[in-house]
Protein backbone atom coordinates (compact mmCIF):
# COMPACT_ATOMS: atom_id res chain seq x y z
CA UNK A 1 0.00 0.00 0.00
CA UNK A 2 2.96 1.95 0.22
CA UNK A 3 2.61 3.27 -3.19
CA UNK A 4 -0.56 5.63 -2.07
CA UNK A 5 2.47 7.58 -0.61
CA UNK A 6 4.21 8.19 -4.39
CA UNK A 7 0.90 9.39 -5.33
CA UNK A 8 0.65 11.92 -2.60
CA UNK A 9 3.81 13.68 -4.09
CA UNK A 10 2.05 16.22 -5.53
CA UNK A 11 0.25 17.68 -2.86
CA UNK A 12 2.12 19.70 -0.49
CA UNK A 13 2.86 21.63 -3.95
CA UNK A 14 -0.77 21.77 -4.48
CA UNK A 15 -1.19 23.12 -0.66
CA UNK A 16 1.14 25.48 -0.88
CA UNK A 17 0.23 27.08 -4.35
CA UNK A 18 -3.38 26.87 -3.06
CA UNK A 19 -2.30 28.75 -0.10
CA UNK A 20 -0.76 31.92 -1.82
CA UNK A 21 -3.20 32.20 -4.46
CA UNK A 22 -6.03 32.74 -1.77
CA UNK A 23 -4.14 35.19 0.26
CA UNK A 24 -3.30 37.16 -2.84
CA UNK A 25 -6.64 36.42 -4.86
CA UNK A 26 -8.89 37.30 -1.54
CA UNK A 27 -6.66 40.31 -0.84
CA UNK A 28 -8.26 41.84 -3.87
CA UNK A 29 -9.28 44.83 -4.85
CA UNK A 30 -7.24 45.97 -1.94
CA UNK A 31 -3.38 46.27 -1.58
CA UNK A 32 -3.59 47.76 1.91
CA UNK A 33 -6.87 46.72 3.16
CA UNK A 34 -9.18 49.51 3.69
CA UNK A 35 -6.34 52.15 3.24
CA UNK A 36 -5.07 51.39 -1.22
CA UNK A 37 -6.24 49.64 -3.97
CA UNK A 38 -4.25 47.28 -5.86
CA UNK A 39 -5.11 49.73 -8.95
CA UNK A 40 -3.19 52.50 -7.05
CA UNK A 41 0.04 50.32 -6.06
CA UNK A 42 2.02 50.29 -9.41
CA UNK A 43 4.80 51.72 -10.34
CA UNK A 44 3.29 54.70 -13.05
CA UNK A 45 6.40 54.83 -14.81
CA UNK A 46 7.42 51.23 -15.49
CA UNK A 47 5.28 50.78 -18.87
CA UNK A 48 3.09 47.68 -19.10
CA UNK A 49 6.30 46.39 -22.18
CA UNK A 50 8.41 46.16 -18.93
CA UNK A 51 6.13 44.78 -16.67
CA UNK A 52 5.46 42.17 -19.45
CA UNK A 53 8.89 41.40 -20.54
CA UNK A 54 9.85 40.70 -16.98
CA UNK A 55 6.78 38.40 -16.29
CA UNK A 56 7.86 36.31 -19.57
CA UNK A 57 11.06 36.00 -18.15
CA UNK A 58 10.51 35.01 -14.91
CA UNK A 59 7.65 32.46 -15.72
CA UNK A 60 9.87 30.93 -18.72
CA UNK A 61 12.60 30.70 -16.10
CA UNK A 62 10.87 29.42 -13.54
CA UNK A 63 9.19 26.68 -16.34
CA UNK A 64 13.04 25.75 -17.04
CA UNK A 65 13.66 24.86 -13.60
CA UNK A 66 10.55 23.12 -13.28
CA UNK A 67 11.41 21.31 -15.71
CA UNK A 68 15.12 20.78 -14.61
CA UNK A 69 13.83 19.83 -11.01
CA UNK A 70 11.34 16.65 -12.54
CA UNK A 71 14.11 15.64 -14.11
CA UNK A 72 16.40 15.72 -11.52
CA UNK A 73 13.95 14.30 -9.00
CA UNK A 74 12.81 11.27 -11.20
CA UNK A 75 16.72 10.53 -12.00
CA UNK A 76 17.12 9.95 -8.18
CA UNK A 77 13.71 7.89 -7.43
CA UNK A 78 15.11 5.86 -10.18
CA UNK A 79 18.18 5.28 -8.80
CA UNK A 80 16.67 4.20 -5.78
CA UNK A 81 18.40 4.13 -1.96
CA UNK A 82 21.76 3.93 -1.71
CA UNK A 83 22.84 0.85 -0.19
CA UNK A 84 24.18 1.00 3.46
CA UNK A 85 28.07 0.95 3.99
CA UNK A 86 28.90 -0.85 6.89
CA UNK A 87 30.82 1.11 9.27
CA UNK A 88 31.97 -2.35 10.75
CA UNK A 89 31.95 -1.71 14.39
CA UNK B 1 -1.98 58.35 16.82
CA UNK B 2 1.16 57.96 14.66
CA UNK B 3 -0.76 55.53 12.59
CA UNK B 4 -3.74 57.87 12.11
CA UNK B 5 -1.46 60.62 11.03
CA UNK B 6 0.36 58.38 8.60
CA UNK B 7 -2.56 56.81 6.89
CA UNK B 8 -3.82 60.02 6.57
CA UNK B 9 -0.63 60.85 5.04
CA UNK B 10 -0.95 57.51 2.31
CA UNK B 11 -4.46 58.87 1.35
CA UNK B 12 -3.26 62.25 0.61
CA UNK B 13 -0.40 60.24 -1.36
CA UNK B 14 -2.82 58.42 -3.29
CA UNK B 15 -5.18 61.07 -4.23
CA UNK B 16 -2.04 63.62 -5.20
CA UNK B 17 -0.69 61.25 -7.07
CA UNK B 18 2.67 59.87 -5.19
CA UNK B 19 4.58 63.39 -4.33
CA UNK B 20 6.67 62.75 -1.74
CA UNK B 21 7.88 65.71 -1.58
CA UNK B 22 4.56 67.58 -1.14
CA UNK B 23 2.28 65.17 0.95
CA UNK B 24 5.17 64.19 3.51
CA UNK B 25 4.20 64.75 7.31
CA UNK B 26 6.22 67.95 8.21
CA UNK B 27 9.39 66.14 9.90
CA UNK B 28 12.60 66.31 8.48
CA UNK B 29 12.92 69.45 7.63
CA UNK B 30 16.54 70.10 6.95
CA UNK B 31 16.88 72.63 10.25
CA UNK B 32 15.17 70.09 12.76
CA UNK B 33 17.54 67.47 14.24
CA UNK B 34 17.76 64.55 12.16
CA UNK B 35 19.99 61.63 14.45
CA UNK B 36 17.45 58.99 13.34
CA UNK B 37 17.74 59.64 9.73
CA UNK B 38 21.34 60.07 9.97
CA UNK B 39 21.82 57.22 11.96
CA UNK B 40 19.37 54.79 9.69
CA UNK B 41 22.13 56.23 6.25
CA UNK B 42 24.55 55.03 8.25
CA UNK B 43 23.35 51.30 8.66
CA UNK B 44 21.74 51.23 5.39
CA UNK B 45 25.83 52.23 4.16
CA UNK B 46 27.03 49.42 6.46
CA UNK B 47 24.87 46.66 5.29
CA UNK B 48 25.59 47.77 2.06
CA UNK B 49 29.15 47.46 2.80
CA UNK B 50 28.79 43.93 4.82
CA UNK B 51 26.73 42.55 1.35
CA UNK B 52 29.55 43.43 -0.90
CA UNK B 53 32.65 42.10 1.60
CA UNK B 54 30.89 39.19 1.85
CA UNK B 55 29.04 38.25 -1.43
CA UNK B 56 32.11 39.92 -3.18
CA UNK B 57 34.22 37.38 -2.69
CA UNK B 58 32.06 34.80 -4.04
CA UNK B 59 31.13 36.78 -6.95
CA UNK B 60 34.90 37.17 -7.53
CA UNK B 61 35.40 33.34 -6.77
CA UNK B 62 33.15 32.74 -9.67
CA UNK B 63 34.60 35.31 -11.62
CA UNK B 64 37.66 33.44 -11.81
CA UNK B 65 36.63 29.52 -11.66
CA UNK B 66 36.71 29.20 -15.17
CA UNK B 67 40.55 30.40 -15.47
CA UNK B 68 42.09 29.43 -11.86
CA UNK B 69 39.78 26.32 -11.85
CA UNK B 70 41.76 24.45 -14.41
CA UNK B 71 41.50 20.91 -13.21
CA UNK B 72 38.00 19.34 -11.54
CA UNK B 73 39.21 18.99 -8.62
CA UNK B 74 40.45 22.55 -8.47
CA UNK B 75 36.47 23.71 -9.12
CA UNK B 76 35.43 21.57 -6.32
CA UNK B 77 37.84 23.00 -4.19
CA UNK B 78 36.44 26.76 -5.04
CA UNK B 79 33.04 25.51 -4.96
CA UNK B 80 33.93 23.95 -1.56
CA UNK B 81 35.66 27.27 -0.33
CA UNK B 82 32.93 29.61 -0.99
CA UNK B 83 29.90 26.45 -0.73
CA UNK B 84 28.82 26.84 3.26
CA UNK B 85 29.03 30.63 2.32
CA UNK B 86 27.89 32.02 -0.60
CA UNK B 87 24.12 31.93 0.57
CA UNK B 88 23.94 33.77 3.82
CA UNK B 89 26.25 36.02 2.33
CA UNK B 90 23.77 36.57 -0.20
CA UNK B 91 20.94 37.36 2.40
CA UNK B 92 22.91 40.51 3.28
CA UNK B 93 21.74 42.30 0.42
CA UNK B 94 18.26 41.37 0.96
CA UNK B 95 19.00 42.62 4.36
CA UNK B 96 20.30 45.66 3.21
CA UNK B 97 17.19 46.19 0.46
CA UNK B 98 15.31 45.33 3.09
CA UNK B 99 16.44 48.13 5.72
CA UNK B 100 16.60 50.58 2.88
CA UNK B 101 12.89 49.79 2.14
CA UNK B 102 12.39 50.47 6.06
CA UNK B 103 13.91 53.23 6.07
CA UNK B 104 13.43 55.36 3.20
CA UNK B 105 10.56 53.71 1.39
CA UNK B 106 10.28 56.51 -0.88
CA UNK B 107 13.90 56.22 -1.84
CA UNK B 108 13.04 52.47 -2.36
CA UNK B 109 9.99 53.32 -4.42
CA UNK B 110 11.50 55.80 -6.54
CA UNK B 111 14.99 54.05 -7.46
CA UNK B 112 13.30 50.25 -7.54
CA UNK B 113 10.71 51.80 -9.91
CA UNK B 114 13.57 53.60 -12.16
CA UNK B 115 16.05 50.88 -12.35
CA UNK B 116 13.31 48.32 -13.13
CA UNK B 117 15.35 46.53 -15.85
CA UNK B 118 18.87 46.32 -14.49
CA UNK B 119 16.73 45.00 -11.41
CA UNK B 120 15.31 42.36 -12.49
CA UNK B 121 18.60 41.55 -14.65
CA UNK B 122 20.23 41.50 -11.27
CA UNK B 123 18.02 39.21 -10.06
CA UNK B 124 17.76 36.74 -12.59
CA UNK B 125 21.64 36.56 -12.46
CA UNK B 126 21.68 35.92 -8.91
CA UNK B 127 19.18 33.04 -9.24
CA UNK B 128 21.31 31.70 -12.15
CA UNK B 129 24.67 31.87 -9.84
CA UNK B 130 23.00 29.37 -7.42
CA UNK B 131 21.81 27.55 -10.36
CA UNK B 132 25.19 27.23 -11.39
CA UNK B 133 26.61 26.43 -8.08
CA UNK B 134 24.40 23.82 -6.64
CA UNK B 135 22.92 22.04 -10.07
CA UNK B 136 26.19 21.45 -11.21
CA UNK B 137 27.45 17.94 -8.99
CA UNK B 138 24.03 16.38 -10.09
CA UNK B 139 24.43 14.34 -13.19
CA UNK B 140 27.99 13.65 -14.21
CA UNK B 141 27.81 14.22 -17.29
CA UNK B 142 30.64 16.63 -18.42
CA UNK B 143 28.14 18.36 -20.90
CA UNK B 144 25.97 19.30 -17.80
CA UNK B 145 29.12 19.84 -15.56
CA UNK B 146 30.37 22.70 -18.06
CA UNK B 147 27.00 24.10 -18.85
CA UNK B 148 26.83 24.83 -15.05
CA UNK B 149 30.54 25.78 -14.79
CA UNK B 150 29.78 28.44 -17.39
CA UNK B 151 26.58 30.01 -15.87
CA UNK B 152 28.22 30.04 -12.71
CA UNK B 153 31.51 31.76 -13.77
CA UNK B 154 29.21 34.59 -16.24
CA UNK B 155 26.49 35.24 -14.20
CA UNK B 156 29.10 36.34 -11.15
CA UNK B 157 30.87 38.20 -13.46
CA UNK B 158 27.70 40.16 -15.19
CA UNK B 159 26.67 40.70 -11.43
CA UNK B 160 29.77 42.08 -9.71
CA UNK B 161 29.94 44.53 -13.31
CA UNK B 162 25.51 45.48 -12.37
CA UNK B 163 26.69 45.86 -9.09
CA UNK B 164 29.29 48.52 -9.97
CA UNK B 165 26.89 50.14 -12.76
CA UNK B 166 24.20 50.26 -9.99
CA UNK B 167 26.45 52.22 -7.49
CA UNK B 168 27.79 54.61 -10.31
CA UNK B 169 24.22 55.59 -11.33
CA UNK B 170 23.55 56.48 -7.54
CA UNK B 171 26.47 58.56 -7.40
CA UNK B 172 26.05 60.06 -10.79
CA UNK B 173 22.50 61.10 -10.55
CA UNK B 174 19.61 60.24 -12.57
CA UNK B 175 16.91 62.52 -13.81
CA UNK B 176 14.17 62.84 -11.35
CA UNK B 177 10.93 64.34 -12.38
CA UNK B 178 9.50 66.59 -9.73
CA UNK B 179 7.51 64.21 -7.96
CA UNK B 180 10.25 61.98 -6.93
CA UNK B 181 10.44 59.04 -9.28
CA UNK B 182 12.11 58.63 -12.47
CA UNK B 183 12.91 55.42 -15.18
CA UNK B 184 15.97 55.41 -17.43
CA UNK B 185 16.42 53.24 -20.43
CA UNK B 186 19.43 50.80 -20.38
CA UNK B 187 21.70 53.39 -22.67
CA UNK B 188 21.09 56.51 -24.22
CA UNK B 189 24.04 57.73 -26.18
CA UNK B 190 26.24 56.93 -23.33
CA UNK B 191 27.46 60.33 -22.21
CA UNK B 192 27.12 61.50 -19.14
CA UNK B 193 24.36 64.81 -19.32
CA UNK B 194 20.63 65.68 -19.14
CA UNK B 195 19.57 62.07 -20.77
CA UNK B 196 21.47 59.36 -18.92
CA UNK B 197 20.63 55.70 -19.25
CA UNK B 198 22.18 52.75 -16.92
CA UNK B 199 24.89 52.50 -18.85
CA UNK B 200 27.39 55.75 -19.61
CA UNK B 201 31.05 55.74 -20.11
CA UNK B 202 30.93 56.73 -16.21
CA UNK B 203 28.54 53.21 -14.82
CA UNK B 204 30.48 51.39 -17.29
CA UNK B 205 33.69 52.20 -15.61
CA UNK B 206 32.72 51.99 -12.24
CA UNK B 207 30.89 48.19 -13.09
CA UNK B 208 34.29 47.18 -14.71
CA UNK B 209 36.51 48.64 -11.54
CA UNK B 210 33.71 46.60 -9.62
CA UNK B 211 34.68 43.45 -11.53
CA UNK B 212 38.28 43.80 -11.31
CA UNK B 213 38.19 44.71 -7.25
CA UNK B 214 36.02 41.69 -6.72
CA UNK B 215 38.43 39.23 -8.66
CA UNK B 216 41.24 40.45 -6.37
CA UNK B 217 39.12 39.96 -3.45
CA UNK B 218 37.52 36.65 -4.41
CA UNK B 219 41.26 35.42 -5.86
CA UNK B 220 42.81 36.31 -2.63
CA UNK B 221 39.58 34.71 -0.46
CA UNK B 222 40.45 31.47 -2.65
CA UNK B 223 44.19 32.09 -1.47
CA UNK B 224 43.59 32.10 1.76
CA UNK B 225 41.00 29.05 1.60
CA UNK B 226 43.16 26.53 -0.43
CA UNK B 227 46.83 25.43 -0.95
CA UNK B 228 49.40 24.08 -3.56
CA UNK B 229 48.45 25.42 -6.87
CA UNK B 230 45.41 26.78 -7.18
CA UNK B 231 46.85 29.08 -3.81
CA UNK B 232 49.63 30.20 -6.16
CA UNK B 233 47.14 30.54 -9.17
CA UNK B 234 44.78 32.85 -7.18
CA UNK B 235 47.35 35.15 -5.72
CA UNK B 236 48.77 35.49 -9.16
CA UNK B 237 45.70 36.79 -10.31
CA UNK B 238 45.38 39.33 -7.43
CA UNK B 239 49.13 40.01 -7.95
CA UNK B 240 48.26 40.73 -11.68
CA UNK B 241 44.60 43.23 -10.58
CA UNK B 242 46.34 44.93 -8.18
CA UNK B 243 48.07 47.71 -10.78
CA UNK B 244 44.71 47.91 -12.78
CA UNK B 245 42.56 48.17 -9.58
CA UNK B 246 45.32 51.28 -8.36
CA UNK B 247 44.87 52.98 -12.01
CA UNK B 248 41.20 52.44 -11.56
CA UNK B 249 40.77 53.67 -8.44
CA UNK B 250 42.29 57.05 -9.09
CA UNK B 251 40.96 57.27 -12.67
CA UNK B 252 37.44 56.30 -11.23
CA UNK B 253 38.16 58.98 -8.59
CA UNK B 254 38.94 62.14 -10.90
CA UNK B 255 35.68 60.53 -13.09
CA UNK B 256 33.50 61.00 -10.11
CA UNK B 257 34.56 64.22 -9.20
CA UNK B 258 34.05 65.38 -13.04
CA UNK B 259 31.08 64.27 -13.22
CA UNK B 260 28.97 64.96 -9.68
CA UNK B 261 31.27 68.07 -8.27
CA UNK B 262 29.47 68.15 -5.44
CA UNK B 263 30.91 64.67 -4.30
CA UNK B 264 34.11 66.71 -2.43
CA UNK B 265 31.39 69.28 -0.26
CA UNK B 266 31.05 67.17 2.28
CA UNK B 267 35.06 66.67 2.23
CA UNK B 268 35.69 69.89 2.45
CA UNK B 269 33.73 70.60 5.28
CA UNK B 270 34.74 68.12 7.80
CA UNK B 271 38.44 67.07 6.93
CA UNK B 272 37.93 64.04 9.13
CA UNK B 273 36.93 62.60 6.02
CA UNK B 274 40.27 62.60 4.45
CA UNK B 275 40.65 59.33 6.56
CA UNK B 276 38.67 57.55 3.79
CA UNK B 277 41.46 58.10 1.38
CA UNK B 278 43.81 57.50 3.04
CA UNK B 279 42.18 53.78 4.13
CA UNK B 280 41.53 53.42 0.56
CA UNK B 281 45.29 54.00 -0.36
CA UNK B 282 46.60 52.35 2.90
CA UNK B 283 44.38 48.79 1.89
CA UNK B 284 45.68 49.29 -1.62
CA UNK B 285 49.45 49.75 -0.21
CA UNK B 286 49.04 46.47 2.28
CA UNK B 287 46.85 44.55 -0.33
CA UNK B 288 50.24 44.00 -2.83
CA UNK B 289 52.76 44.01 0.17
CA UNK B 290 50.48 40.80 1.79
CA UNK B 291 50.44 39.64 -1.46
CA UNK B 292 54.24 39.93 -2.09
CA UNK B 293 54.86 38.02 1.17
CA UNK B 294 52.55 35.55 0.46
CA UNK B 295 50.36 36.30 3.75
CA UNK B 296 46.90 35.20 2.22
CA UNK B 297 44.84 36.54 5.20
CA UNK B 298 46.29 39.59 5.70
CA UNK B 299 45.85 40.42 2.10
CA UNK B 300 42.37 39.30 2.38
CA UNK B 301 41.54 41.56 5.27
CA UNK B 302 42.90 44.40 3.04
CA UNK B 303 40.84 43.85 -0.07
CA UNK B 304 37.80 43.70 2.31
CA UNK B 305 39.31 47.14 4.18
CA UNK B 306 39.54 48.77 0.86
CA UNK B 307 36.42 47.53 -0.42
CA UNK B 308 34.72 49.43 3.13
CA UNK B 309 36.95 52.56 2.08
CA UNK B 310 35.24 52.99 -1.18
CA UNK B 311 31.45 52.67 -0.27
CA UNK B 312 32.27 54.50 2.63
CA UNK B 313 34.08 57.19 0.76
CA UNK B 314 30.79 57.41 -1.63
CA UNK B 315 28.70 57.19 1.11
CA UNK B 316 29.94 60.49 2.97
CA UNK B 317 30.17 62.16 -0.03
CA UNK B 318 26.98 61.56 -1.13
CA UNK B 319 25.18 63.15 2.43
CA UNK B 320 22.80 63.84 3.02
CA UNK B 321 21.76 63.39 -0.92
CA UNK B 322 20.88 60.01 -1.39
CA UNK B 323 19.71 59.83 -4.69
CA UNK B 324 21.00 63.08 -6.60
CA UNK B 325 18.77 64.43 -9.43
CA UNK B 326 20.62 65.18 -12.83
CA UNK B 327 17.97 67.36 -13.86
CA UNK B 328 17.62 69.77 -11.15
CA UNK B 329 20.20 69.03 -8.11
CA UNK B 330 19.06 71.25 -6.03
CA UNK B 331 15.47 70.92 -5.76
CA UNK B 332 14.71 67.67 -6.84
CA UNK B 333 17.33 65.33 -5.19
CA UNK B 334 15.94 62.71 -2.88
CA UNK B 335 17.63 63.30 0.56
CA UNK B 336 17.12 61.48 3.68
CA UNK B 337 14.67 64.24 5.02
CA UNK B 338 11.90 63.98 1.90
CA UNK B 339 12.74 60.09 1.60
CA UNK B 340 12.84 59.15 5.46
CA UNK B 341 10.24 57.02 7.18
CA UNK B 342 8.43 58.19 10.48
CA UNK B 343 10.32 59.08 13.39
CA UNK B 344 8.56 56.62 15.84
CA UNK B 345 8.77 53.85 13.09
CA UNK B 346 12.70 54.47 12.59
CA UNK B 347 13.16 53.93 16.74
CA UNK B 348 11.20 50.88 16.83
CA UNK B 349 12.88 49.31 14.00
CA UNK B 350 16.41 50.69 15.50
CA UNK B 351 15.66 48.47 18.88
CA UNK B 352 14.56 45.23 16.64
CA UNK B 353 17.91 46.17 13.90
CA UNK B 354 20.08 45.74 17.20
CA UNK B 355 18.16 42.25 18.08
CA UNK B 356 18.79 41.00 14.74
CA UNK B 357 22.24 41.89 13.91
CA UNK B 358 23.26 40.48 16.85
CA UNK B 359 22.04 37.43 16.28
CA UNK B 360 23.24 37.96 12.44
CA UNK B 361 26.67 38.30 13.50
CA UNK B 362 26.61 35.21 15.87
CA UNK B 363 25.29 33.26 13.34
CA UNK B 364 28.28 34.54 11.09
CA UNK B 365 31.03 34.10 13.28
CA UNK B 366 29.95 30.68 14.12
CA UNK B 367 29.65 29.47 10.53
CA UNK B 368 32.85 31.09 9.47
CA UNK B 369 34.53 29.35 12.33
CA UNK B 370 33.15 25.81 11.69
CA UNK B 371 34.54 26.24 7.93
CA UNK B 372 37.74 27.39 9.04
CA UNK B 373 40.95 25.64 7.21
CA UNK B 374 41.61 25.03 3.97
CA UNK B 375 39.17 22.96 1.83
CA UNK B 376 39.56 19.14 2.03
CA UNK B 377 38.13 17.17 -0.88
CA UNK B 378 36.97 14.18 1.10
CA UNK B 379 33.56 13.69 2.14
CA UNK B 380 30.39 14.25 0.95
CA UNK B 381 29.79 17.84 -1.18
CA UNK B 382 30.59 19.78 -4.03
Amino acid sequence: MLWILVLALPFPYIANTAGWITAELGRQPWLVYGLMRTAAGYSKLVSAGNGMFTLLGFMGMYMVLGILFLFLVRREIEQGPVAEVSTGH
Amino acid sequence: MEERRFSAALRAQVDAGFSPCGAQPSHGDVNEESTMETLWFMIVAVMVAAYVVLDGFDLGAGAIYLSAGKTTDDRRKILRAIGPVWDGNEVWLLAAGGTLYFAFPLLYASSFSGFYLPLMMVLWLLMLRGIGIELRAHMENPVWIGFFDLIFCVSSALLAIFLGAALGNVVRGVPLGVDGYFFEPLWTNFRVGADTGILDWYTVLTGVIALVTLTAHGSLYIAVKTDGDLNRRTRNIAMRAWPLQLILTIVALIATCYVQPSVLDNYKQHASGYLIPVLVFGSLGTMIYAIRKQRDKLAFVASALYIVGMLVGAAFALYPVVLPASTDPVHRSLTIYNTAAGRHGLTVGLTWWVFGMILALGYFTLLFRMFRGKVRLEGEGY
